[in-house]
C-alpha cells in the first residue's frame, strides 16, 4: 500500500523501516530544519536525512502538495495536522501514541507516565480526527514502565514495538475486520508540551521518591535542574540522575562528592 | 584603535558606500583600525568586517576565516556562480547560519550564490582578482552587501526564510519587523 509518515525525531524510525520494508512510502513528512546547539547549522531532523539516504520525497511544509497516497501514519510529527489533510488519503491517517488514550493526550504522554509513578502505559493506534488525539481506537498494546526508565528509555521501546505492532494491524484496519472504537472522553487526560524551564524542581519540596522519577521523566531533555546557593550565589545545579549532579561550569559528580565540595 | 561596530538601525549601514579615491595612509590606518576590531570580537566572533559597520562610508571590507584574511578596496563582481557542479551533489547539505556583527545574536539562513569572483584593490593598492567560494563566497557577498547598503536580514525576508535568535543556549524563532 502507498503509506506517506509524519514524523520528527530519530525514536519514531523503527515506525518507518517497518513500513518500508512491508509498504510503499512515497513521502515522509516533517518538520523543516532548524539550529540545535552551538552550531551555526541548521540541522535536519531524524526522519528529513532517513527520507534522504533513501530517495524519498521530503515534504518540509503542511501547505506543499503532497502525492497521491492511499494512508497516512504519524508518530511525534511535532504539528498538528488540518483535516484537508487527513481527508487526502482514502483510509484516513493512523496515529501512533505513546500512551493509553484515553489517558494522558497531548505532547508529553510518556514523562507524565514517568513522572506520576504509573508502572503501566502503552502505544494507542487511533485514527486521526480534527481533535488532537481524540480519534477512535483502533488498537493498542500495553507496556511495563520498569523502576529504572527514563524518558529516553521507554520511547525508544515502545517505538520499537509499534514498529512490528502496525504493520501486523493495517490490513485488518483496511479490509475493516477492525471497527475503530470511541474513546471515553470523560475520561480524558492532557498533557502539555515540555520546555526547558519545566525540567526545574524544588529539592526542599519535593519528596525522595517522587523528586526520582521526576529526574527520569525529564531526561534527556531538559534535564531535571534546581538552584543551589554556592558562596552566597545562586547557581544552576543540573541533577543527571539520583546519583550523580553537573553545577553549571563544572564536569559531573556524585551528590557526596558535590555535598563534600561544597559542605552543603 | 578598536571602533565602535554600530548598530543595524544606524543610517550609514543603509547607504552606498563611497569609493576609495586613493589608497594612502588614512586607509591604511582604517584598515588597522578595522583589523583591530574584527579581531576584538568574541561574543558573538565575526568573520567579516565592512567600513560602514564602523561608520565610514566607504567600500572596504575585511574577510577572516580560519587561516584567510583579506583586505578588499573597492571591489568589483566580475562573476557570481549561482551553484556548486553537480560532484557533491549527493551529499545532504545543511544551509548554514548567517549573522552579522552589526545585529548580534541574530541568525537566518540566507541563500546565497555558491561562488563570486571579485576585482579588488588590496592594501598595498595592487590589484587583484580572485575567485570566492563556498562560505568565503557567502562572507565576501555579505560584506559586499555592506557597501550597498543591502543587510543580511533584507534577503531573509525577501526569501521568506526564518529568523533566530540565539538566547543563552536555547535558539528561539522571531519575527522580522
Amino acid at each position: 500500500m502507498k503509506v506517506i509518515f509524519f514524523g520528527t525525531p530519530d525514536y519514531v524510525l523503527p515506525v518507518l523501516d517497518a513500513l518500508w520494508k512491508y509498504h510503499k512510502v512515497v513521502a515522509v513528512v516533517t518538520q523543516p530544519p532548524r539550529p540545535i546547539g552551538r552550531n551555526k547549522f541548521m540541522n535536519y531532523s531524524a526522519v528529513d536525512t532517513w527520507g534522504y539516504k533513501r530517495k524519498v520525497k521530503i515534504v518540509r511544509s503542511i501547505t506543499e502538495e503532497l502525492p497521491e497516497a492511499e494512508l497516512g501514519v504519524v508518530a511525534a510529527y511535532g504539528k498538528i495536522i488540518p483535516e484537508e489533510i487527513i481527508n487526502h488519503f482514502k483510509y484516513g491517517i493512523l496515529n501512533i501514541h505513546p500512551s493509553l488514550l484515553p489517558k494522558y493526550r497531548g505532547a508529553a504522554p510518556i514523562q507524565e507516565a514517568i513522572k506520576n509513578g504509573d508502572t503501566l502505559t502503552g502505544v494507542t493506534v487511533i485514527k486521526m480526527d480534527k481533535e488532537v488525539d481524540h480519534g477512535p481506537i483502533v488498537s493498542y498494546f500495553k507496556e511495563e514502565i520498569l523502576p529504572t526508565d527514563t524518558n529516553e528509555t521507554l520511547r525508544q521501546r515502545l517505538f520499537a514495538r509499534s514498529g512490528k505492532f502496525l504493520i501486523d494491524l493495517i490490513p485488518n484496519y483496511v479490509s475493516e475486520k477492525i471497527t475503530p472504537k470511541a474513546q471515553d472522553h470523560k475520561k480524558a487526560t492532557y498533557t502539555k508540551m515540555i520546555k526547558r524551564e519545566d525540567g526545574f524542581i524544588d529539592l526542599k519540596k519535593a519528596k525522595g521518591a517522587e523528586a526520582e522519577r521526576f529526574i527520569r521523566a525529564m531526561s534527556p531533555w531538559p534535564g531535571a535542574w534546581t538552584f543551589v546557593e554556592i558562596d552566597g550565589a545562586k547557581k544552576r545545579l543540573k541533577i543527571l540522575s539520583s546519583e550523580m549532579v553537573q553545577l553549571e561550569g563544572k564536569n559531573p559528580v556524585t551528590w557526596k562528592q558535590f555535598e563534600d565540595a561544597y559542605q552543603l | 584603535m578598536i571602533l565602535k561596530v554600530v548598530g543595524v538601525k544606524d543610517p550609514v549601514l543603509r547607504q552606498t558606500a563611497k569609493t576609495v579615491a586613493k589608497v594612502d595612509k588614512k586607509t591604511f590606518q582604517l584598515v588597522k583600525d578595522m583589523r583591530e576590531t574584527l579581531y576584538s570580537q568574541k561574543d558573538p566572533e565575526g568573520v567579516g568586517l565592512a567600513a560602514p559597520q564602523v561608520g565610514k562610508s566607504l567600500r572596504i571590507f575585511l574577510i577572516k576565516y580560519k587561516k584567510e584574511e583579506r583586505v578588499v578596496i573597492n571591489p568589483e563582481v566580475i562573476e557570481r556562480v549561482k551553484k556548486e557542479k553537480k560532484a557533491t551533489k549527493t551529499k545532504h547539505k545543511r544551509d548554514i547560519l548567517e549573522g552579522c556583527l552589526s545585529l548580534p545574536h541574530y541568525y537566518g539562513p540566507v541563500k546565497r550564490d555558491f561562488a563570486i569572483k571579485l576585482k579588488y584593490l588590496n592594501e598595498k593598492g595592487e590589484e587583484v582578482i580572485e575567485l570566492f567560494e563556498g562560505f568565503l563566497a557567502q562572507i565576501v557577498e555579505h560584506e559586499f552587501d555592506h557597501l550597498n547598503g543591502i543587510l543580511f536580514v533584507d534577503h531573509i525576508l525577501k526569501q521568506k526564510a526564518p529568523l533566530y535568535k540565539f538566547k543563552g543556549k536555547e535558539w528561539e524563532e522571531v519575527e522580522l519587523v
